[in-house]
C-alpha cells in the first residue's frame, strides 16, 4: 500500500517535472515572452518539451532520478551531478535534441534576458514546492501517516525552498556565464531528484535525511538564537 | 605541522555539555598542550555526528507532533493554548534530561501562535524549526574547533580512487562492526597520504582503534606514508 506522503508527492509529480524542466532550461519559462519577440522556432521546441506524452515526461524522470542514488553532496560531486544531469537530458532518446537546441539558443539570448528567465524560472520553482511543502505536512494530521517520514520530507522540500531562495537573491548581482547553474541552484536540483527517487522507491527516508546531514547549511535565526543553541542540543541526551 | 582528528562519537563529547566525554573531547582540541597542533575533520565523521543530532531531535519533536495531533480540532485552534500548556507542563514535569530542550519548544511554539493567526501552518512551522535547529550541530563544532577543515574523498581524483580500491583490497579481512567507522578511517588514511604530516585518529571505541591500527599494518609497504598515521583511544589522552 502506497504511505500517505507518497501519495501526496504521486499528487503533485507534475510539479516535479515542471521544475526539472524550467531548473536546468529556463528558456522553457519564457515561451510567453519569446512568442511576443516572435522567436515562432524556439516557442515551437519549448512546445514540444511541454506537450510531451506521460511515458516521456517519467522516463526523463526515471533516467535522472537514478544519477542521485547513493551520491553525497560534496562540492566536488555536486559539480559532478551537474554535468551528469546535462549530459543524460541531451542523451534521452526522442527529446535530448530538442533540450541541446534549447541550450543552444537560451545562450544566443542577451544576459539581461538569461538573467530574467532564469529568476522567473527560479520563483516559478519556489512556488511549487511551497505548494508541495504545504500538501505533504499537511498529510500529518492523518492518524496514519509516518510522523518520521512526513518530517523528513517536509524538511526536505523545505530545504529546497531555502536553496531556491538563495539562488534567486543570488542571480540578480550575479554575471550569468554559459554555465548559469550555479551551486545552490544544482543542490536544490539535486534534492528535487533525491525526493524523486525517494517516491519512487530508489531510496529510503534514511537516505534523504542523510542528504541533509551533509549540508552545511547554516541555521536561520529568524528560527533559532545562538543563545538557544544549549538547550537545544539536550536532545544528544535522548 | 602535527595534525589530529576525530571521530564521531568524539565529536558528539564535544557538543553535549553532559557527556561522559565532554571534558576530555574539549580538552583534545582547546587544551594547552594543542598549541601547534591543527584539527581536521573528515566528511563522514561531521555527516555521521550531524544525522545522530538530527535522528535525536526528530525523534523528540516526532513526540510533541505525535501528541499535537491528538489534540482535537487544533486546526481551528480550538483550545489550543489550554492543550499545548497541560501537554508542555506534562513533559517539563517528568524531569528527563530534556526539560530545558521542551521549555525552549513551548517557547517557540507559544510565540508563534502569538504573532501567526493561521493555527493550520503550526506543523509546517514545527518541521521548518526542526530542520533548522537540526543545522547548530555544525556551528557547535565549528565555533568550537574554528577554521574548520573538512577533508574527503574526491571522486574525481584519479589518485584517491586507485588509493581507497589498494586500501579495501589489502584490508578486506579485517571486519568493522560498523561500515561508517571504516569509511571514517579510509577517508583520515587518504587525508594524511594528502598532507604528508604525522597525523593522530582519537576514537572513543577501543574495538575501532584494534581494527584501524590492524588496517594500517596491512598497508605498510604499500604506502611508504602510512606510519604518519597513529590512531589513539581517547583514555590515552591525559588532561593537564
Amino acid at each position: 500500500m502506497t504511505s500517505i506522503e507518497i501519495e501526496r508527492l504521486n499528487d503533485h509529480q507534475d510539479w516535479i517535472y515542471d521544475s526539472t524542466i524550467i531548473l536546468t532550461k529556463p528558456i522553457v519559462s519564457g515561451r510567453n515572452r519569446l512568442k511576443k519577440m516572435r522567436r515562432q522556432s524556439v516557442v515551437k521546441v519549448i512546445d514540444e518539451i511541454l506537450r510531451i506524452s506521460e511515458e516521456d515526461q517519467e522516463e526523463l524522470l526515471d533516467v535522472l532520478s537514478d544519477l542521485v542514488i547513493n551520491k553525497e553532496l560534496t562540492e566536488i560531486e555536486i559539480i559532478k551531478l551537474k554535468e551528469e544531469i546535462e549530459d543524460k537530458m541531451n542523451q534521452i532518446k526522442k527529446i535530448g535534441a530538442k533540450f541541446s537546441n534549447l541550450t543552444n539558443y537560451f545562450n544566443s539570448l542577451d544576459e539581461a534576458t538569461k538573467k530574467d528567465l532564469i529568476k522567473l524560472s527560479i520563483d516559478k520553482a519556489l512556488v511549487y514546492f511551497n505548494g508541495l511543502k504545504e500538501a505533504v505536512i499537511k498529510s500529518v494530521w492523518d492518524k496514519e501517516a509516518s510522523i518520521q517520514n512526513t518530517m523528513i520530507l517536509g524538511k526536505t522540500i523545505h530545504t529546497i525552498t531555502e536553496y531556491l531562495s538563495k539562488s534567486s537573491k543570488k542571480i540578480k548581482t550575479k554575471k550569468v556565464k554559459e554555465d548559469y547553474l550555479e551551486e545552490n541552484l544544482t543542490v536544490a536540483l539535486i534534492l528535487i531528484l533525491k525526493i524523486e527517487a525517494y517516491r519512487r522507491g530508489k531510496i529510503t527516508i534514511d537516505e534523504l535525511e542523510q542528504t541533509l546531514a551533509g549540508l552545511p547549511l547554516e541555521p536561520n535565526r529568524k528560527y533559532v538564537l545562538p543563545e538557544e543553541y544549549k538547550g537545544v542540543l539536550e536532545v544528544l541526551n535522548a | 605541522m602535527n595534525y589530529f582528528t576525530l571521530d564521531t562519537n568524539i565529536l558528539i563529547g564535544v557538543a553535549n555539555e553532559t557527556d561522559e566525554l565532554h571534558e576530555k573531547s574539549l580538552s583534545l582540541i582547546t587544551g594547552e598542550d594543542r598549541k601547534g597542533h591543527k584539527c581536521f575533520l573528515v566528511y563522514t565523521a561531521v555527516r555521521e555526528f550531524n544525522l545522530t543530532f538530527r535522528k535525536k531531535l526528530n525523534q523528540a519533536i516526532g513526540e510533541i507532533l505525535e501528541e499535537l495531533r491528538k489534540i482535537e480540532d487544533v486546526e481551528q485552534g480550538f483550545d489550543l493554548k489550554r492543550n499545548l500548556v497541560e501537554l508542555f507542563n506534562r513533559k517539563i514535569n517528568q524531569k528527563t534530561l530534556l526539560t530545558n530542550f521542551y521549555k525552549l519548544l513551548f517557547k517557540k511554539i507559544d510565540e508563534y501562535i502569538i504573532e501567526n493567526l493561521d493555527i493550520s501552518r503550526l506543523f509546517t512551522y514545527l518541521v521548518e524549526l526542526t530542520e533548522n535547529l537540526s543545522r547548530i550541530a555544525f556551528d557547535v563544532i565549528n565555533d568550537i574547533i574554528g577554521e574548520l577543515e573538512i577533508h574527503y574523498i574526491d571522486l574525481t581524483n584519479e589518485d584517491h580512487i586507485e588509493k581507497v580500491s589498494k586500501i579495501n583490497e589489502l584490508s578486506r579481512e579485517i571486519i568493522f562492526k560498523d561500515k561508517t567507522d571504516k569509511a571514517i578511517l579510509i577517508e583520515v588514511i587518504i587525508t594524511v597520504l594528502d598532507l604528508l604530516e604525522k597525523t593522530t585518529l582519537y576514537s572513543s571505541d577501543k574495538e575501532l582503534k584494534i581494527k584501524a591500527l590492524a588496517v594500517i599494518k596491512s598497508l605498510k609497504g604499500s604506502f611508504q606514508k602510512i606510519e604518519l598515521l597513529d590512531i589513539k583511544h581517547i583514555d590515552e589522552y591525559n588532561i593537564n
